[in-house]
């Protein structure tokens, strides 16, 4: 396994969104490409559920985030992931608790339409060791209500891509 | 009336980017500036309100409730600059 090669793959049709409240992000349709729509204004998150590939050698992780914008073609996004650890009589399905958040900015295209490819860098001791063979929750959320996330309008999550880097 | 208060302000600021993205239109400005737009039509419609009751006519200016007339400006409004013909 060479590093910067994939792990894992997620596309937005296989979101986990909360139920009931107002804090899932919602699947949508551009194009009839499948999207995951970010709201502009209140944070929203969506989860994504994964086994670590036999392959991952434990090292820090690269989460990349395919982001386009709805409106905006300019101004800056934060989005955040953190990985919650399941897997073999090691967590509760019922706990809440993760490894933290990590952030990235990720700014919008000058051309409506066009996709921003930015990675959320995790150091491997912030994945709350998840190891070979384990499930795992990733959580992908967008940081709307910060006054550093500048983008007008919703965002749009296209597809994630996790790297061991 | 006293201009609006931050949370109002707030709850205009998020439904008109909830509006701008459900007709997905580009909007070419950061949300910052959206608010400070919100916020400078506020000030004007405040400053300006008995200017707006003086343009109504009579019987109407005196025979409707200020939330008649304001729906009236809307509907104004909305016909001229907003629905599409």
């Amino acid at each position: 396994m060479a590093a910067n090669d994939t792990l894992l793959e997620f596309s937005p049709r296989l979101a986990e969104i909360p139920l009931g409240g107002t804090f899932g992000a919602s699947p949508y349709l551009r194009n009839d490409h499948p999207i995951l729509v970010y709201d502009g204004t209140s944070a929203e998150y969506a989860y994504f559920t994964g086994v670590m590939p036999q392959h991952y050698a434990g090292g820090d992780v690269n989460v990349y985030l395919h982001i386009a914008y709805t409106d905006a073609v300019s101004g800056t996004g934060i989005f955040g992931a953190s990985f919650q650890r399941i897997g073999d009589g090691i967590k509760s399905l019922d706990s809440t608790t993760d490894g933290g958040y990590v952030y990235a900015y990720i700014g919008a295209n000058a051309t409506s339409g066009y996709i921003s490819i930015k990675p959320v860098s995790l150091l491997s001791f912030e994945i709350d060791d998840v190891a070979v063979g384990e499930l795992f929750r990733l959580k992908v959320y967008r940081y709307a209500d910060s006054g550093d996330d500048t983008a007008a309008g919703d965002a749009e999550l296209n597809y994630i891509e996790m790297r061991e880097v | 009336m006293a201009q609006l208060d931050s949370e109002s302000i707030n709850e205009v600021w998020r439904d008109i980017q909830q509006d701008f993205s459900a007709e997905r239109k580009v909007i070419p400005i950061l949300k910052e500036d959206l608010k400070a737009a919100i916020v400078a039509l506020d000030t004007f419609l405040s400053n300006n309100a008995s200017t707006i009751n003086s343009a109504i006519p009579q019987p109407a200016r005196s025979g409707l409730t200020t939330t008649q007339k304001a729906k009236l400006l809307s509907y104004v409004i909305y016909k001229r600059y907003i629905k599409e013909v």
